[in-house]
């Protein structure tokens, strides 16, 4: 059976990509290397702890961002999640009658709005995770040309996170990340490295985040079939 | 830095990062730096997306037009005496200050309607000072608008009080009085009274707050209030990264973690610095051609 994906970054229109090779003949230093790929926290991974029972349970939260390909992911303390499909309606109301016609169904939306918590046990944990952190920071903001002008993807970014937030093909999905709260959970604490400098270390214990998005809908209409049966893909079967 | 307790300004000195917000204007050097009682903070990074719907589409045609960044701040200024907490209100009333304009123009302006219409002067500003933040690795050299600033003074907390009842019989003048002046003698050498024995004032009519709630919220923009350079948009890739439209690199191109500090470890890959050999090609018509020149642009645009 032939693939039916559309391709990666889908959507509406055209997604433009920037030419490799840029704009200025080759005269500039060469370019940082490829995309950053960062993985969970690894050195707690002897068997306890958040990132190992993580990894063990594949309980993986991961952001890309479309504009440059970084990568970041984080064990999947998801803390809620909801998803909401709204119709938009265009309704007339008339004298005489009891309710308004419903001329035609506008379009619909889906938003997905979560919250998911990033702990650290030592410092070691805690300044990696702020690395990780600071690059999903990072990602709400855009690829920028030559003239610094934002690339046409901006802060688009892939969310992939277990069985609820992924598209029917079981990948992630692209999002617009209207808004991003980082919040640390300060009863929980600080850790805090010796001061050694004007600047010390303080990283809070747990940090929580929430994010609300609008998501592109990853699908190839048919004749036979509007959007397929699994969409949306929360991994639910027996219906 | 401003008086605090010194148990808590050495605790902060050990192991704390103080709360440095500076005005950089050259008519108010002032450089705060504090320990506060840290009781929320929060970063919000809101993206302006246009999303628009042809009717009937499955997905959005969309936009994108910058990202805001936010930092909101509650915090308690707690004080030990009466000093400090005269010091804690200096402190609230010039951050204060800061989420106005500057009121440098006077005019007039027109009220009631009618015959009774009257001129009455008015003043008329200009932005407002554009504030530097540290405040240990959350908030690194971050330019800001102070939007908002609330101050509640704790009443459950209490209050140092006005005192006059007599001490001795020599007339030397009330209990506050007597603090007051052995206070301002002293010169923190504790000698003639204690940190925690400053506990009463000689001022009639007045009341110090024992705690006071602050909650800010700053609004980060772009640049150096330092340097005046004009900054590099917040991105990856761009001119600050040589302009190569493959680069990944982040825009700020300072070998630096950004917005948190990260310690010791080297900055993330992305971060990390990379050398850019000034561009020769032909000078873009609309970009300004010296730091000069580019500064003035800037201020112009910016109003800074």
């Amino acid at each position: 059976m032939a693939d039916t994906r559309p391709p990666p970054g889908g959507g509406p229109g055209v997604v433009v990509y920037h030419k490799q090779g840029g704009q200025d003949g080759g005269r500039h230093a060469p370019p940082p290397e490829g995309p950053e790929i960062r993985e969970i926290y690894t050195d707690s991974l002897n068997g306890i702890g958040n990132p190992a029972m993580a990894e063990k349970l594949g309980a993986i939260l991961s952001f890309t961002h479309i504009g440059t390909g970084h990568v970041v992911k984080f064990p999947a303390a998801i803390l809620s999640f909801t998803d909401s499909h709204d119709a938009a309606l265009s309704k007339k109301y008339g004298w005489g009658s009891a309710e308004p016609t419903v001329d035609m169904t506008q379009n619909s939306t889906r938003k997905i709005s979560f919250t998911f918590a990033v702990a650290s046990a030592s410092i070691e944990e805690a300044r990696y995770n702020a690395q990780s952190i600071n690059l999903l920071i990072c990602m709400m903001y855009s690829a920028l040309d030559a003239r610094n002008t934002p690339s046409i993807n901006g802060s688009r970014i892939n969310i992939k996170g277990m069985n609820f937030i992924q598209d029917i093909y079981g990948e992630g999905v692209d999002a617009f990340i209207t808004t991003l709260v980082y919040k640390p959970d300060l009863e929980n604490g600080l850790i805090t490295s010796k001061r050694t400098s004007s600047s010390p270390e303080m990283y809070p214990t747990i940090i929580k985040f929430s994010i609300e998005a609008e998501v592109l809908i990853r699908a190839i209409a048919s004749a036979a079939q509007n959007l397929p049966d699994s969409y949306p893909n929360y991994g639910g079967s027996g219906q | 830095m401003t008086y605090q307790y010194s148990p808590i300004k050495s605790i902060g000195d050990r192991s704390y990062a103080p709360l440095i917000i500076t005005t950089g204007t050259s008519a108010e050097p002032i450089a705060e730096a504090k320990y506060i009682f840290l009781k929320d903070y929060s970063e919000t990074y809101a993206a302006k997306w246009d999303l628009t719907r042809d009717p009937g589409a499955l997905n959005p045609n969309w936009s994108y037009g910058g990202t805001e960044r936010k930092i909101n701040m509650s915090f308690t200024l707690g004080a030990r005496n009466v000093a400090e907490s005269k010091h804690n209100l200096a402190y609230c009333a010039k951050l204060i200050k800061k989420t106005y304009l500057n009121y440098l123009e006077e005019g007039t302006r027109i009220v009631g309607t009618g015959a009774g219409q009257v001129e009455i002067p008015n003043l008329f500003g200009v932005n407002p000072d554009v504030l530097s933040v540290n405040f240990g690795n959350l908030i690194q050299d971050t330019d800001v608008y102070l939007t908002k600033f609330n101050f509640e003074a704790d009443f459950e907390a209490g209050f140092f009080t006005y005192d006059n009842t007599p001490i001795g019989t020599r007339g030397l003048g009330g209990a506050g009085e007597i603090q007051d002046a052995y206070w301002n003698m002293d010169g923190n050498t504790n000698a003639l009274i204690s940190e925690q024995g400053y506990v009463f004032h000689g001022e009639k009519g007045k009341i110090y707050p024992r705690s006071i709630n602050v909650q800010i919220e700053m609004h980060a923009i772009l640049g150096s209030s330092v340097t005046d350079e004009p900054a590099s948009p917040l991105g990856f890739g761009g001119k600050s990264r040589g302009g190569s439209t493959v680069s990944k690199g982040w825009s700020l191109n300072n070998n630096r973690d950004w917005p948190h500090g990260t310690g010791p470890i080297s900055a993330a890959k992305y971060c990390k610095q990379t050398s850019v050999a000034p561009l020769r090609s032909e000078p873009d018509p609309d970009e300004p051609d010296s730091v000069t020149e580019r500064t003035r642009s800037f201020r112009q645009r910016t109003g800074r």
